[in-house]
């Protein structure tokens, strides 16, 4: 405390499960988050709602992507330089099926990286959801964290049985983790 | 006494997404509201804030919270009685 504040970590004994069960994009430009500080602990994204002359006529929503089922990821990575840290957030998901709704998904992701980014949700097996490339909290613009598609692949395969489709990689770094969002996958699913 | 959050008329078809739902806000319990009156507050989002027509305080809200659920209790602890 003489020299930095602390605090402990623990949880709720009890099994957790790996995975991604729901993503879903949207514009950053689009949303807004609420989040509270309270007795100086920040606490996770609580609500969400639409940026004043955002309209879901205009396409200001949520987009689910439907992935193969257990072929989806989200790693970070924590890394520093002296004092500067950073957090290098991947999201990997498998897209079956070379086609032109592909073709046009990854041209969407393309031009989104080339001005405002992918804002991202996700929601883990665990049922946790977490939030990545949002701009506005309460109001105010944070600091920039933009996600973009980088070092996606894919291909027909050879025979059969082999993997025809994408193998999509978003990356994004930042100066944190990701932040919760306690307000409930019905919460999203209202704003698509 | 019973003290609530009020949201502006012209506010109650806006979708916030909280408490598990995306309901419009006109459609939303008393519960709901109050508990948004709290995140607006504590969050002091100008957007939230902006919502309100009448906006009581923190304190007042979560007492109410607390005397709603002990009543629920209370009706969970009392022996149901048995005519």
């Amino acid at each position: 405390m003489l020299c930095v504040t602390l605090s402990s970590y623990s949880r709720t004994c009890g099994g957790v499960s790996g995975g991604i069960s729901d993503i879903a994009q949207f514009d950053p430009a689009d949303f807004d988050f609420t989040q509270a500080t309270v007795s100086g602990v920040v606490g996770p994204y609580s609500a969400v709602a639409r940026m004043s002359g955002a309209t879901a006529i205009g396409g200001a929503k949520f987009f689910p992507v439907s992935f193969q089922v257990d072929e989806a990821e989200w790693t970070w990575k924590q890394s520093r330089k002296g004092c500067s840290v950073k957090y290098e957030h991947e999201f990997k998901f498998q897209l079956p099926e070379n086609s032109q709704t592909l073709t046009n998904f990854l041209q969407m992701m393309d031009a989104a990286a080339c001005c405002c980014g992918l804002g991202m949700v996700i929601r883990l097996n665990s049922g946790k959801i977490f939030v990545a490339g949002e701009k506005y909290v309460n109001a105010s613009s944070v600091p920039r964290f933009t996600i973009t598609q980088d070092g996606s692949e894919g291909g027909s395969g050879k025979v059969f049985d082999d993997f025809n489709g994408g193998n999509i990689a978003l990356k994004g770094a930042y100066s944190r983790n990701l932040y919760e969002f306690t307000g409930g996958w019905p919460a999203i699913e209202a704003l698509m | 006494m019973v003290v609530n959050a009020k949201i502006k008329d012209a506010n109650k078809k806006t979708v916030v997404g909280f408490a598990n739902s995306g309901l419009p806000l006109g459609e939303r319990s008393q519960e709901d509201i109050n508990k948004l009156a709290i995140m607006a507050q504590e969050s002091k989002s100008s957007s939230l804030l902006e919502l309100f027509e009448e906006l009581p305080s923190i304190e007042d809200l979560k007492a109410q919270k607390t005397d709603a659920d002990l009543k629920e209790i209370k009706k969970l602890v009392e022996p149901k009685s048995t005519k």
